[in-house]
């Protein structure tokens, strides 16, 4: 059972994003994909969800393509935080939470008290509990970005793809995010998150997809993509690394 | 939730509805109002009540309905608040049609036919460029909506200039929208039926097209089915309403806005309740057009706006 890039590339109008992709994603597995501005991190997590049609190669769902499996059966299989969404929902931080569970198959006229409890539990789960009534255009950008992974968890896929599921959180709820989602990872689903923080990738992820500016990359991992050398090349800035009870940081040289 | 507040939506139907089949430039009296609603009394009263007026508030309740059920879905489609039935530039279509009938002399059932035709062809004109473009892209069809809308109001401000002042008139109340030549409601009514079945069984898949398509689709939504069903069911509608009563404006831009206003934003109740509360606010309207100076009429269309956009400015300046 995996979730697999294979021979994928991708382009954008004038320029190879990636080339040639070889990665497979397991359950238990956290991923970080790390890469600059540009450098791909979000086609490639679209990819993998399905949103976006290779310029060659191929995403397998256990072996099988992506395009073999129905809309909502891959729903329930894959699911994915955007880095974007439209903002022109109108409803509560409830009923936003609550759409997650479209593939379900419900959805229908009745209200599913399971539905609901599991919204008010992802809502509690990243810290909204207050915000349930709250109207959904009225949050903040941070807890917006919390609201969009609840509404993930209650999509409760295998797979979960996030692009950049840290941004416009705090400190303490950055910590407490991607903790949530390395926990995901221990309990057999697979996490793949685009992240523009190598220390965080480093104490949470067992793997790394590191994506370079000219179309290649590196999969492999944790241990040994995330140091150093790799980082410095991927980042083109220079970095150093400390390391202390286990812990590693790889703040930038001050210039 | 709210189920009492839209109880009250919900009862305005009948009782908008009972308005105008009780008010009109003839006074009835009680009695003989009440003999005519439930079939007896004279033969008169029975002709006024349900020959001539029953129809026209039933043809303007359609109209009502299918423009606000139209302009919720084009609101959610092209992701626009101000997304209304008149931008895909269908009532244009038909508006060309039926003022080159009147300034041709054709009758009424010309100009019926010739308003059918130029809505279908608008219609057809706007889903050729959404289809070619394979999926619907927004900004495009929205664009090529505006632009068709372009064309068809400089052919009609030409048809303006040219017409004799005799058939001004007719032409004018036209484009203001008008119910006074309203043929037979039921096509629309079953228009309005299907498409608002249609779209509350969307349902939750309209919601989520609100997050955008590829969240809508990782959510599992068959977003161009959707996006595809949702456009045709608001062009089926405004061509049904665009028949009935030429090119009304405000209900579809103003109905489905004063519902999310006050707390309607789910399709399940929003497509519903606007079919509702379109419906009620252009019969009301149109009333009060038919009594407001017996024996002349006020086009509906502007006495909508009077009382519509009084009604939207309040909910708001009440929006948390």
């Amino acid at each position: 059972m995996s979730l697999a890039a294979r021979g994928l590339t991708l382009r954008v109008p004038g320029r190879t994003l990636v080339a040639a992709l070889e990665i497979e994603i397991r359950p238990g597995q956290c991923w970080a994909v790390l890469g600059a501005n540009g450098s791909g991190k979000s086609s490639v997590l679209a990819a993998l969800a399905g949103l976006r049609t290779p310029g060659e190669g191929a995403v397998t769902l256990e072996g099988q393509t992506l395009g073999a499996y129905g809309r909502r059966e891959l729903a329930r299989r894959v699911g994915i935080l955007l880095q974007d969404e439209t903002e022109s929902f109108w409803g509560a931080t409830l009923d936003y939470v609550r759409l997650g569970a479209l593939a379900r198959g419900a959805g229908g006229f009745a209200p599913d008290p399971g539905i609901d409890r599991d919204a008010r539990e992802a809502l509690a789960a990243l810290d909204l509990e207050r915000n349930a009534a709250q109207p959904y255009r009225t949050l903040s950008g941070g807890e917006r970005q919390r609201a969009r992974i609840a509404q993930l968890l209650v999509q409760a896929p295998r797979f979960y793809l996030l692009d950049e599921p840290l941004a416009h959180l705090d400190v303490r709820h950055q910590v407490a995010t991607i903790e949530r989602l390395a926990a995901l990872a221990r309990g057999g689903h697979a996490v793949a998150m685009a992240l523009h923080e190598p220390w965080l990738a480093a104490r949470y992820c067992d793997h790394a997809l590191l994506l370079y500016d000219s179309a290649r990359f590196s999969a492999g991992p944790a241990e040994t993509l995330l140091s150093r050398a790799p980082l410095e090349a991927l980042y083109r800035c220079p970095l150093e690394a400390f390391e202390e009870a286990g812990r590693r940081l790889f703040p930038p040289v001050a210039t | 939730m709210r189920r009492p507040a839209a109880l009250a939506v919900l009862l305005a139907v009948p009782l908008s509805l009972a308005a105008a089949l009780a008010l009109g430039s003839v006074e009835l009296g009680a009695t003989r109002l009440s003999a005519a609603l439930f079939g007896g009394g004279d033969e008169v009263a029975r002709e006024i009540v349900w020959g001539l007026r029953a129809p026209r508030a039933f043809a303007a309740f359609a109209c009502g309905g299918l423009l606000a059920v139209a302009g919720a879905l084009l609101q959610i489609l092209l992701r626009n608040p101000l997304a209304d039935p008149g931008i895909l530039g269908i009532s244009g279509g038909a508006a060309v049609g039926a003022l080159a009938a009147i300034l041709a002399g054709a009758g009424g059932a010309g100009e019926h036919a010739a308003a059918f035709a130029g809505a279908m062809g608008a219609a057809g004109l706007v889903m050729l460029v959404a289809a070619r473009l394979g999926t619907l892209d927004v900004t495009r069809v929205l664009l090529a909506g505006v632009a068709l809308a372009a064309i068809f109001g400089a052919v009609v401000s030409v048809m303006l200039a040219l017409a004799p002042a005799m058939q001004l008139r007719g032409m004018l109340f036209w484009l203001l929208g008008d119910l006074s030549a309203a043929g037979s409601p039921a096509a629309a009514w079953l228009v309005l039926a299907a498409v608002v079945i249609a779209a509350t069984a969307l349902g939750s898949r309209l919601d989520a097209l609100a997050l955008g398509r590829d969240k809508a689709q990782s959510l599992g939504v068959h977003v161009a089915a959707v996006q595809a069903t949702a456009f045709v069911a608001a062009a089926g509608a405004t061509v049904a309403a665009v028949m009935l009563a030429g090119a009304i404006g405000f209900v579809g831009l103003v109905v489905p806005h004063a519902l999310r206003l006050a707390g309607w934003h789910a399709h399940t109740a929003l497509v519903p309740l606007a079919a509702a509360a379109g419906g009620s606010l252009v019969v009301v309207a149109d009333t009060i057009g038919r009594t407001a100076v017996p024996p002349l009429e006020l086009p509906v269309g502007a006495i909508l706006a009077l009382v519509g956009a009084p009604v939207l400015l309040v909910l708001l300046a009440r929006m948390r």
